[in-house]
């Protein structure tokens, strides 16, 4: 048996340099959409409580919004089980599932492109509808962000720098995509379910 | 020491582009020290614009009657929107960006910044966003149109680009500094180990995450309503709706790092120890905490209790901070003799800066009615003191840490300047004060005015020599700089330091340190090191 002060030193962690600085990446993209839903709440207060009309009526269907939702809500699913699946150093579902959220994500992008049709937004006339068009924008390319930090994982993981035991790049390019999805999922209650 | 797949030091001796031009080996680097300096550098140039700026529009308000000195109510505007928005995004935070990215991975014993391409992109982000600013605004652009007149609707365009894309690269850069001191520490160096210039740097970036965000979202709509028709008339009022970052807490979130410059340089020139560690780590935290404002986009806030209640709680941290340096300049008093330029630059930085905390405090009281529907100049006079105060500091940072960053020490004879610069903060700040003691309106649409009262001309040219001092303070600061170019090169450690980032070579080696540092026991572990032996 070997004594306790005989044994090699404890392998120390690598230092978790990605995931940290993706933490912050987050808390920024966070601050931007506070700031842009602040503009957005206190606008649509000075216009409602002046007895104007924000939205016409009808102009926001809930469905749209809902499958885009429904999607959301998949996507960080699969992007989990990305995760889960390189901890197991199972390589082909990482694969698979990385895959599947890379087609969700198009397929949010595709929804919103529908959704500002269905809308009808008019810009250049329309308080509402610029911010509208300005947040839902900027989801819209935090979300595009998101898919090129997936696909660099899924490069990575490809190249075989991801195992179980260095998993880093995906569980940053989750968190980052699960940022997205709440930004989405705020941007839904905050803009379409209240309107 | 942390582990890693390659060192870093390896991997820059086997990439480094040794037989390109010096420029492309320039502009493609990822090397902290050289991105760090080069932040410093163009910080400096655009710092020299920005004073021009400031002391034309000091000089345009000390006569009322006319607007001659700068042309009209335009050019007034676009020089003040240069002279304040380029003091903080052109000058100031890239100074302590510069520094932060150049020291902060030496104190914390790493070989290198985090994310190194990255810290270099927002360096030339952020210098091509500052010019694409200031030109901008040199051809009849600004933040908005001034209410009697008129810009280009192009070229104002492109004035919130740039100042936008500026601001995106610091929030990069800041990304940078804060992952460096959260994960790339040495073994031992825990949090409340951490020096206090890298733990006021990591507080900042935090703040600047929290604060520089917001201010994007609101240029990101200003300049969305301005290219559509300005359904939102939000385009035209620009400058209004991000002037929350000229005012009290804001603008103390920008000068943090100038409380860990003083912090470093006291006890190493003192040689004690500085007692209560963890005290002064947590007043830094607590200043930070304070000075978040980005709350007050919203209007008709300043009146509430919880702003006021901020304004006054700002003093706590400022007095904590300042009575433990105090407690270690007194304990280590005998062996700071003449204080260095370092030294002075960044006690009377703070001071400074402390000196505007007050005035943001009776900026606050209600009764005197200087933070109302109309703002008046008070907060400038918070504004200048706070900016000026931390560029004092953050010049007295350089001036400490030059060994390691261009391997000379600076000159001595920059004793003098430190007061100019100091001194020149503070008769700046002060009469702005009394000016909105004098119902002078603040802000920048306006040069002159009706209904002040009398002595405000005075008041506004006593302020515009303060500004022309620290003019000159800087560009005697410059010249001593580029003349230390000349001396001999500097010690490893020429000020008989206490942390890591005096355990490696003037200037540090690719990859800082020739061995793995050893794990950290305390705060001071080169003391540590010195005593032991």
């Amino acid at each position: 048996m070997i004594a306790a002060d005989q044994m090699p030193a404890a392998e120390l962690p690598r230092p978790r340099t990605l995931l940290v600085g993706t933490v912050f990446a987050i808390v920024a993209c966070g601050m931007f959409f506070a700031g842009a839903f602040g503009v957005y709440l206190k606008t649509r207060s000075d216009v409602v409580t002046s007895g104007g009309e924000w939205l016409k009526k009808n102009q926001i269907s809930l469905v749209p919004g809902g499958m885009m939702m429904v999607t959301a809500a998949m996507s960080v699913i699969t992007m989990a089980w990305a995760v889960q699946a390189i901890r197991n150093d199972d390589r082909k579902n990482a694969y698979i599932a990385l895959g599947i959220t890379l087609l969700f994500g198009v397929a949010n992008i595709n929804q919103q492109v529908f959704y500002y049709n269905d809308m009808k937004l008019s810009v250049k006339t329309e308080v509402a509808d610029l911010l509208i068009t300005i947040i839902t924008g900027a989801q819209v390319a935090m979300l595009i962000g998101a898919m090129v930090f997936v696909a660099l994982a899924a490069f990575r993981a490809l190249a075989g720098q991801y195992t179980s035991r260095q998993s880093d790049g995906i569980q940053a390019a989750f968190y980052f995509w699960t940022a997205t999805m709440v930004i989405y999922t705020l941007v839904y209650y905050g803009i379409y379910v209240t309107k | 020491m942390t582990a890693t797949e390659i060192a870093p030091a390896a991997l820059e001796t086997t990439h480094a582009p040794t037989t390109d031009p010096a420029f492309y080996r320039l502009v493609t680097t990822g090397d902290h020290k050289t991105v760090g300096r080069l932040y410093i550098v163009f910080s400096l140039i655009f710092l020299l614009v920005v004073l021009t700026m400031g002391v034309l529009v000091g000089f345009e308000r000390a006569d009322q009657g006319s607007i001659d000195l700068l042309g009209g109510v335009d050019t007034y505007f676009q020089a003040w929107t240069l002279w304040k928005f380029g003091l903080i995004v052109l000058a100031v935070v890239p100074l302590f960006v510069g520094l932060a990215i150049a020291i902060v991975p030496l104190q914390v014993g790493s070989p290198a910044i985090a994310f190194p391409r990255a810290a270099a992109l927002s360096l030339w982000g952020w210098l091509v966003g500052g010019l694409i600013f200031s030109i901008s605004i040199a051809v009849d652009g600004g933040l908005g149109a001034a209410p009697a007149g008129g810009v280009d609707p192009d070229a104002a365009a492109l004035t919130i680009l740039g100042l936008t894309l500026a601001l995106i690269s610091l929030v990069l850069a800041s990304v940078c500094i804060a992952t460096t001191v959260i994960s790339l520490r040495p073994v031992g160096m825990y949090l409340h180990r951490v020096p206090l210039f890298a733990w006021s740097s990591l507080v900042a970036s935090v703040l600047w995450l929290l604060v520089l965000p917001v201010a994007v979202a609101n240029l990101v709509i200003a300049y969305v309503d301005f290219r559509n028709a300005a359904p939102l008339s939000f385009g035209n009022q620009v400058a209004l709706q991000v002037s929350w970052m000229l005012r009290p807490p804001t603008v103390f979130a920008f000068v943090i790092p100038a409380l860990g410059i003083l912090g470093d340089i006291v006890p190493v020139a003192g040689k004690v120890r500085q007692n209560l560690y963890s005290v002064l780590l947590g007043a830094i935290a607590l200043f930070g905490v304070l000075s978040f404002g980005a709350f007050v986009q919203v209007g008709n806030i300043e009146e509430q209790f919880v702003y006021i209640a901020m304004s006054f709680a700002l003093l706590v941290p400022v007095l904590m901070y300042l009575g433990g340096i105090a407690d270690t300049m007194r304990r280590g008093g005998k062996n700071i003799g003449l204080p260095p330029t370092g030294l002075l630059c960044a006690l009377l930085g703070t001071l400074v800066i402390f000196a505007g905390a007050s005035m943001a405090a009776i900026r606050a009281i209600s009764a005197f009615d200087l933070a109302g529907t109309i703002p008046t100049t008070a907060t400038d006079a918070a504004f200048d003191a706070a900016l000026l105060g931390g560029l004092c500091a953050g010049l007295g940072g350089v001036a400490w840490w030059s060994s390691k960053l261009i391997g000379r020490s600076f000159s001595e004879m920059g004793r003098p300047l430190a007061l100019l610069l100091g001194g020149g903060a503070f008769v700046a700040a002060v009469p702005e004060l009394v000016s909105g003691f004098l119902d002078q309106p603040g802000g920048g649409f306006q040069a002159s005015f009706d209904n002040v009262k009398d002595g405000v001309e005075l008041s506004n040219l006593i302020s515009a020599i303060g500004l022309c001092l620290v003019a000159l303070g800087v560009l005697g600061f410059i010249g001593l700089l580029l003349k230390s170019f000349r001396g001999d090169a500097a010690a490893a450690d020429p000020v008989d330091g206490h942390t890591l980032e005096w355990a490696t070579a003037s200037p540090p080696p690719a990859g800082n340190f020739a061995e793995a540092v050893a794990p950290v026991r305390s705060e001071r572990p080169l003391l540590d090191i010195k005593e032991a032996q």
